[in-house]
C-alpha cells in the first residue's frame, strides 16, 4: 500500500462520514459508490477483480436521486428536439444488462462500448435537466461550481486527485456559465469510474 | 510507414524520456491515428471472422457428411437421415456428400470443410470448450485474439450477438455484446440535450478522467487499460453517424429479418454491413436450435437443415460479392473472411428410434477461401446396425488419412486459429488439421 492510497483511503472516508452527517438527501448513493470506490480499499487484498458495470437500477437510482429526475429515467428526443414517449434506459435496458426472461436472457453486467456509450448519452442529458433545477445544483455543488468534491464523491466515492480537477475547471472555461455545472456533471457521471462496480 | 512501425519506434523514443507505459501507449496511439489515419495499423494483411456458434448438441454432419452414408439402403440415421439416393456428391470436392436440404452449400462446398470426428468432452455439454484449447484449458478463445488483433483497423473489434456463449479472454477485451438494437445505436449519433460542440467537450473531458481513473484502478481490475481503450472507441462514436450504412433493405430477404430464425437471419445480415464499412472486424453469432435429442423425426431435421443452409449460401454470397475496405482494391469480404462453424457439443450419430446421447462426437465447419472443402473423418455405418451410437472417427492432421480414433478439441481449437491466420508455435502448428486448407 503506497503512502498516496493510503491518502486516497483516509481522504475518502472522510468525506464518506461528511456525506452521511450533512446529505441525508444523497446517502444512499454515497454508500453505494464508497462501497466501490477508491475509498474502500481492501488494505489487506490483492485480488484484482474484474470489469462490472454498475447497471440500471444504479442508473434509474442516480437520476432519481442525485439529478431530482423523479422518474429515474429521461425522455429520448426526436431528431427535431421535441421529447418523444420514450425513456432512455428503458429502451435500452437489454444493451445495459437487464435481464429479459423472455427473450431468454441473463443478466449481463459485464463492461462494454455498448453500455459506455448509451450510459455517457443518458447522464449527459439527465445532467443537462438535472442541473437546470437550482436546487438539485446546490445539492451536488454546495460550495460552488468550481468546488467538484462532492459531485465526484456521490458519483465515484471519492474526491478528485488535483490532475482531475485541472480536467475538469478546463472543461468549465470552455462553457457557458449557464452550462457550466450541466457540463461537469456530464463528464463526471459518464467518466469510466463511474460506471463501474469495483 | 505504417502505424505499427510508427507506434513501435515513437513508443520506443518516449520510453528513453521516461515517459509512463500506459500513457506512451495512449500517446502514441492517438498520434498514429491522427498523423496516419489511412496505413493499417499493425501492417498485417486483413483478416475477419464470422463465428457461429450452434447452441446445444446440433452435429455439424446435417450440412455435410462423407460417402459412407451413400451405402446406406435407407435412411437410418437420425442426425443424417438421407438414404444414398438423396446425398448430393459435393462438386469440387473429393469426399463431401450434401443432402437434399442443404444443396444450397453446393456452389460453395470446395470452399467448406466439415468433420465430425473429434471426441467430445464431458457427457453433455462442454460449453464449446474446442475454442478454449480443450476441457479446461483455458486458452483465448481465437476470435477475442483476432478482435484484439483488429487487423482490419475497424471502429469496434469484435461483437457477440445475443446467445449464451462466454469467451476465454485471459485479460484482453471482451467481444461487445449486442443484439440489433444496440448495434444500431453503437452506429448512430442520438439527439442529446446539449450541442455537439458541448458534448464534444463534455466527452473530451470524460475521457481524460477516465483515462486517469484506468491507471488509478490498475491494481484493482484485471483489465482496466483494456476498458479504457474501450472507453474512448465508445466516445469516438459520438464523433460520427455511421448507423444509416447498416441499412438492410439491399441485402436479400435471406439476411433480413424476416421468416425462421429472424433474428439469426438480421444478425449476420448487420454483421456483413458491419464487415462492408469496416465498423467491426470478428463477430459471434450464436444460433440456437433446439435440443438435437427432441429431432429424430427427420420432417424437423430437415426444415432446419435447410433453413440454416440458405442462411449461410446467402452469407458467402454476400462475403464473395462485397469489397472489403480494408483491403486492396478489387479484394472481397471473401478473401479476408472465414467462417467458423462449431456445436456447443454433439449428440451421437443413431439410428432412429435409438437415443443419439449426449456426447458421442463433436465437429466443426470451416468455411473460408483458404479451406479446402470435403468432409475430413469416417463414421462405422450399417443397415443392420443395431448400436445406438454409430461412431466416428477422425484424421491424421498431416496425412488427412482416415485413423481409427478421434481428433481432440485441442486439435480443433488451433485449426480454428489457423483458419483465422492468428499465430501458432511450432508444437502448436502440429496440431492443426492441416489437410482441411488448401
Amino acid at each position: 500500500m503506497t503512502r498516496v492510497k493510503i491518502l486516497y483511503t483516509l481522504t475518502g472516508m472522510f468525506f464518506v462520514a461528511v456525506l452521511f452527517q450533512n446529505c441525508g438527501g444523497i446517502a444512499f448513493e454515497a454508500q453505494d459508490s464508497a462501497s466501490r470506490g477508491i475509498a474502500s480499499l481492501d488494505l489487506g487484498s490483492s485480488t484484482k477483480l474484474d470489469c462490472q458495470f454498475i447497471g440500471t437500477q444504479s442508473m434509474h437510482q442516480r437520476l432519481a436521486t442525485l439529478l431530482g429526475i423523479n422518474s429515474g429515467d429521461i425522455s429520448i428526443l426526436a431528431d427535431d428536439g421535441t421529447q418523444t414517449s420514450e425513456m432512455r434506459i428503458e429502451k435500452s435496458k437489454t444493451d445495459l444488462g437487464d435481464a429479459d426472461p423472455a427473450q431468454g436472457l441473463l443478466q449481463n453486467l459485464s463492461c462494454g462500448m455498448t453500455k459506455y456509450k448509451i450510459s455517457a448519452e443518458v447522464f449527459i442529458d439527465a445532467c443537462t435537466v438535472g442541473m437546470n433545477s437550482p436546487s438539485q445544483k446546490q445539492l451536488l455543488f454546495p460550495q460552488g461550481e468550481t468546488n467538484f468534491d462532492l459531485l465526484y464523491m456521490a458519483l465515484i466515492g471519492r474526491s478528485p486527485t488535483d490532475y482531475e480537477r485541472g480536467v475538469l475547471m478546463e472543461l468549465s472555461a470552455t462553457l457557458p456559465p449557464e452550462k457550466r455545472a450541466m457540463g461537469v456533471c456530464a463528464a463526471v457521471a459518464s467518466s469510466l469510474e463511474s460506471l463501474i462496480k469495483i | 510507414m505504417n502505424r505499427r512501425s510508427f507506434v513501435t519506434k515513437s513508443g520506443l523514443l518516449l520510453g528513453s524520456l521516461g515517459l509512463a507505459g500506459a500513457f506512451r501507449q495512449d500517446l502514441v496511439g492517438s498520434l498514429s491515428e491522427t498523423l496516419l489515419p489511412s496505413a493499417r495499423a499493425e501492417g498485417m494483411e486483413p483478416r475477419r471472422v464470422l463465428e457461429i456458434c450452434f447452441r446445444y448438441g446440433i452435429p455439424m454432419i446435417i450440412f455435410g457428411t462423407g460417402n459412407e452414408f451413400t451405402k446406406l439402403t435407407q435412411p437410418r440415421y437420425s442426425n443424417f437421415s438421407y438414404a444414398g439416393n438423396e446425398i448430393i456428391k459435393a462438386p469440387g470436392t473429393s469426399n463431401l456428400y450434401l443432402n437434399v436440404d442443404s444443396a444450397s452449400l453446393a456452389s460453395h462446398a470446395k470452399n467448406i470443410a466439415i468433420t465430425q470426428g473429434t471426441q467430445s468432452e464431458g457427457p453433455h455439454t462442454n460449453l464449446f470448450n474446442y475454442r478454449t484449447g480443450g476441457l479446461n484449458k483455458g486458452k483465448t478463445s481465437p476470435i477475442i485474439e483476432l478482435a484484439h488483433l483488429n487487423p482490419t483497423q475497424s471502429i469496434v473489434s469484435g461483437v457477440q450477438w445475443t446467445g449464451d456463449v462466454s469467451n476465454q479472454t485471459n485479460g484482453l477485451q471482451d467481444l461487445n455484446k449486442v443484439n440489433a438494437s444496440g448495434f444500431l445505436g453503437l452506429f448512430k449519433n442520438a439527439r442529446l440535450r446539449m450541442t455537439k460542440e458541448e458534448v464534444e467537450e463534455v466527452l473530451q473531458a470524460a475521457t481524460k478522467l477516465s483515462r486517469r481513473q484506468a491507471l488509478l484502478l490498475e491494481d484493482k481490475m484485471t483489465d482496466s487499460l483494456a476498458q479504457f481503450k474501450t472507453y474512448n472507441k465508445a466516445m469516438h462514436l459520438f464523433s460520427t453517424d455511421y448507423s444509416k450504412l447498416l441499412d438492410l433493405s439491399d441485402m436479400p430477404s435471406t439476411l433480413t429479418k424476416t421468416g425462421a430464425y429472424a433474428n439469426y437471419r438480421e444478425a449476420l445480415g448487420l454483421t456483413l454491413k458491419g464487415f462492408a464499412n469496416n465498423l467491426i472486424n470478428s463477430s459471434l453469432v450464436p444460433i440456437e436450435l433446439g435440443d438435437w435429442h427432441g429431432y429424430q423425426s427427420n420432417k424437423q431435421n430437415s426444415l432446419i437443415i435447410k433453413n440454416i443452409s440458405e442462411i449461410i449460401a446467402a452469407t458467402i454470397e454476400q462475403l464473395k460479392n462485397t469489397p472489403d475496405p480494408a483491403a486492396g482494391s478489387g479484394k472481397t469480404l471473401w478473401d479476408t473472411t472465414v467462417i467458423v462453424a462449431g456445436s456447443e457439443f454433439s449428440r451421437g450419430v443413431a439410428q432412429f428410434s435409438k437415443d443419439n446421447n449426449d456426447g458421442g462426437t463433436q465437429g466443426i465447419m470451416l468455411i473460408g477461401k483458404n479451406v479446402k472443402g470435403n468432409y475430413y473423418g469416417s463414421f462405422t455405418l450399417s443397415d443392420k446396425d443395431e448400436r445406438s451410437d454409430a461412431g466416428t472417427t477422425g484424421i491424421d492432421p498431416v496425412s488427412g488419412n482416415v485413423m481409427a480414433g478421434k481428433n481432440t478439441t485441442e486439435q480443433l481449437y488451433y485449426t480454428a486459429k489457423q483458419a483465422m491466420g492468428l499465430s501458432l508455435l511450432t508444437t502448436e502448428k502440429e496440431k492443426v488439421l492441416r489437410p482441411m486448407f488448401g
